[in-house]
């Protein structure tokens, strides 16, 4: 299906879809036009923050199906929320917000199911969690080696990697985003780069 | 220097270009039909629990139990705060012997124990050496007493 054509300013990420990284008040307009049931918008929203939030959702769960529900639950919040969106102050940390805490709900049902770990599970069943960009596909090989590498780390260091270097959020935002203090997003981003070079030293 | 340094970079290098897989093809469609759902049967109604829900004010606001609870403990607090910033009423301090103080009061036990049986005459000190003895006080004319002295 054709993506809707971004907003003024925002620029197209590198799939080719429409910015994640668009400034907050074009993200609190949009938000604005969800909220006055505009035809249109809802799309509009997908189309910008889906890539994103389901990638941080798979990130969070390992597992695809999982994180194509917590995207759906996402947005049926979107639209409860009604006229309360306009106090969204930061949308885009606002969604990644509400997919944490859906991933944390589906983390918590499963601790109280007999299951795998949620770490055991992540890649699991060809669920890659990352793949070459469609402009340079002779990176398969290294997006599998580094999709490997990240189902090895601890569910909240590769969480913050992922708002790190694929949401361009500061420490600060990664803080909010994941309810920790703006330091330990810094040091568990530090200790996730640190395991990240052990294991690609160690690598054949 | 150089060396740990392109180490360190190696995992964001390695990391830079590549991205997250795309949602599946079905999501879109999927996505927006609940969405959609979702809002016709609730049409303007808040969500029971939304991601960010309302701030504690609005709660407050909303809630008539919770107003009357949060005018309570204001109140309560006013109050105490009042109560506990007045100065406080104390006795003053006597200055007057604790013996007679309790001599003046009206409580039998307190009096009777203040009041000390007289001491025996034979136990008073000598007039001239000022030290107590026991027993009986002997005699200035006791023959044996003078013998002993002399």
């Amino acid at each position: 299906m054709q993506a809707a054509d971004p907003p003024h300013g925002a620029r197209r990420d590198d799939l080719g879809q429409p910015g994640f990284d668009m400034p907050a008040d074009q993200w609190r307009a949009l938000l604005e036009r969800v909220a006055a049931n505009e035809p249109g918008a809802l799309e509009q929203l997908y189309d910008l923050a889906s890539h994103r939030l389901y990638g941080f959702a798979l990130w969070s769960t390992g597992s695809a199906p999982d994180a194509a529900d917590i995207v759906s639950e996402v947005f049926i919040r979107v639209v409860e929320q009604g006229p309360r969106l306009h106090r969204v102050h930061n949308p885009r940390a606002w969604l990644l917000t509400v997919a944490r805490r859906l991933a944390l709900d589906l983390a918590r049902e499963r601790q109280r199911r007999p299951s795998e770990p949620l770490d055991a599970a992540v890649g699991r069943d060809g669920d890659a969690l990352l793949v070459a960009p469609p402009t340079d596909p002779d990176r398969a090989l290294d997006a599998q080696r580094a999709a490997a590498m990240l189902a090895r780390l601890p569910a909240g260091q590769r969480q913050v990697v992922y708002l790190r270097h694929h949401a361009d959020c500061s420490y600060a935002a990664i803080g909010r985003i994941l309810g920790i203090p703006t330091f330990t997003a810094a040091s568990r981003y530090r200790l996730a780069i640190r395991r990240l070079r052990r294991l690609l030293e160690s690598a054949p | 220097m150089r060396r740990s340094r392109e180490h360190a970079d190696a995992p964001a290098r390695l990391l830079s270009g590549l991205v997250p897989p795309c949602p599946p093809a079905g999501l879109r469609a999927r996505c927006l039909e609940a969405a959609r759902r979702a809002a016709v049967a609730q049409p303007g109604a808040s969500a029971p629990q939304a991601a960010q829900g309302p701030d504690l004010w609005s709660r407050l606001w909303e809630s008539r139990p919770l107003r009357l609870a949060w005018a309570a403990t204001v109140t309560g607090l006013i109050v105490a705060n009042g109560v506990l910033s007045l100065p406080r009423w104390t006795a003053p301090v006597s200055t007057e012997s604790p013996f007679l103080v309790a001599a003046a009061s009206r409580e039998p036990e307190l009096a009777a124990v203040i009041d000390l049986p007289a001491m025996p005459p034979w136990c008073l000190p000598y007039p001239e050496r000022g030290d107590l003895i026991g027993g009986a006080q002997p005699s200035i004319s006791d023959p044996t007493r003078r013998g002993r002295n002399q």
